[in-house]
């Protein structure tokens, strides 16, 4: 697993200036307009993309038949990839809170209900998408699977919209849903990595 | 256990009955062998099914019907130590353009327990690739060799390679074929190697498996493909008089037949005023692929 690892992380590496440019200047255009909170959503979905393009490349240069070869097999290279998925967004989530914590004290002031919002969305968006994106990435072509990351999102804020009318309360709605989406992706990792290897490698 | 005559050594790789229905192609109950101690080269014409043959070999794509055997051991039971006794060469190395050779080093070091990052190092300076330059500056050839050096740098037996010749100059393709002879001095090694290249499998290959539209036609040692078999041309009258017991495979050309046959010498003695030549492993694919077969 450390290797693969080590591999993606040096494939990343030097896609993240370009990452964190985006987050910046993204985030904060947003802080302005909206709340600096935006970048606790804004950082761990642009992580979590990474690692999802890592499976892009490695099918492109055949890493990904490499990988089936190796010595923990499929199981391993898939649960890699889920893992480094969780890392980067853990980071990314890390980094957007630590810059909306900046950000608020600087423009509007701390406010606990809201910043606790935007870290129920911040830990949503990437768990719950990363449960659908990551087998979708390994099992269709390169295009279609990032259609399918990016179809994740709007949906995802219509689910969030939706448990806010059904609960009635918009932090119960999005604790309940920052529990739900954890758990999807927990049943993704560990359906993945005993579904995936049956099937040929694309 | 001590290998005798009635416990012999098992191959490096067995492959029996091996299917892979699609639905445009059907590779069909695929058989070949890999010894110990050889390289056996794998030909056919596009579509054959090798990639496919090799890709089941490796894990790749899972076989509808079949057994696959590494030193005697199933696929279906093989652990992380079985797979680290595969070495795999791909078409383009299937490494990532972003890595360094040196990189490249640290990741194999970590996924292969048996690495051996001083045999690594030599090997980059005896093929001259630079460690620290990005694998997408490489032309086809470096990355073909960085991908043998990979592959040859940890305790790996079996070499699978998909057509690691294919696109390279002669002088790359020679030094590639040094290493896989080298490769297979240890008699626990084998090499099972893809190749349109034919002229390097005469060099360097002990046998060859033909498949043909998805099914093995023969698995042969290369020294009986270029001692024995031979092409007979004839003329109309002479090939409807041949036994067709001697026939292999036959082409109509514009004026004359060209006959393939499993025994040059004695069809020359057989069919005196016919002419009777050696045949490449080229010729024989021909015949076999564009001909007719009795």
């Amino acid at each position: 697993m450390k290797g693969l690892l080590r591999k993606d992380l040096y494939l990343i590496g030097a896609a993240l200036p370009l990452a964190c440019l985006a987050i910046l200047v993204g985030g904060g255009c947003l802080s302005i307009l909206v709340s600096a909170n935006v970048f606790i959503v804004i950082a761990p979905v642009v992580f979590g993309l990474m690692a999802l393009t890592t499976i892009n490349t490695d099918r492109r240069v055949g890493w990904g038949r490499l990988a089936v070869t190796l010595p923990g097999g499929a199981p391993r290279a898939i649960a890699g990839k889920y893992l480094l998925y969780l890392l980067l967004s853990a980071a990314g989530l890390l980094t957007g809170v630590l810059a909306a914590l900046l950000g608020t004290a600087l423009l509007e002031g701390f406010g606990a209900d809201t910043f606790g919002i935007f870290l129920a969305i911040g830990l949503t968006l990437p768990l719950l998408s990363g449960a659908v994106g990551l087998p979708a990435a390994f099992l269709l072509g390169e295009d279609q699977s990032m259609i399918v990351a990016m179809l994740t999102y709007p949906l995802i804020s219509a689910l969030f919209v939706g448990m806010v009318f059904a609960i009635g309360s918009v932090l119960p709605a999005a604790a309940a849903l920052t529990a739900l989406s954890a758990a999807a992706f927990a049943l993704s990792w560990a359906l993945a990595v005993r579904l995936l290897p049956r099937r040929d490698v694309r | 256990m001590p290998q005798t005559k009635s416990n012999p050594a098992p191959a490096a790789l067995e492959v029996r009955g091996l299917t892979k229905r699609y639905p445009a192609f059907t590779l069909d109950h695929v058989g070949l062998t890999v010894p110990a101690g050889s390289i056996v080269g794998l030909i056919g014409e596009n579509g054959a099914g090798k990639s496919t043959t090799l890709n089941a070999v490796l894990g790749v794509v899972r076989p509808d019907e079949g057994d696959i055997r590494l030193y005697g051991r199933r696929q279906e039971k093989w652990t992380g130590a079985d797979r680290a006794r595969l070495g795999v060469v791909v078409d383009g190395g299937g490494y990532p353009d972003a890595l360094t050779p040196d990189r490249l080093g640290r990741v194999l070091g970590d996924c292969y327990p048996g690495w051996r990052p001083d045999r690594y190092a030599d090997l980059l300076a005896r093929l001259g690739l630079p460690g620290g330059q990005k694998i997408k500056s490489f032309s086809k050839g470096m990355r073909a060799k960085l991908a043998l050096a990979a592959a040859m740098s940890r305790e790996a037996q079996l070499l699978v390679m998909d057509e690691p010749t294919s696109g390279l100059d002669p002088v790359v393709r020679d030094d590639i074929l040094d290493l896989l002879l080298e490769f297979v001095q240890d008699e626990n090694h084998a090499v099972l190697v893809s190749s349109h290249i034919t002229a390097d499998l005469e060099k360097a290959a002990d046998s060859i498996v033909f498949l043909h539209g998805g099914r093995t036609l023969f698995q042969k040692p290369i020294d009986e493909l270029r001692d024995r078999y031979g092409i007979l041309q004839c003329g109309a009258a002479q090939f409807q008089a041949l036994n067709k017991k001697d026939i292999l495979a036959w082409r109509k050309l514009d004026y004359a037949w060209q006959v393939l046959v499993p025994d040059r010498e004695a069809a020359a003695q057989k069919y005196k005023n016919a002419a009777v030549d050696a045949a490449s492993i080229d010729d024989i694919l021909l015949l076999y692929v564009k001909g007719e077969t009795p």
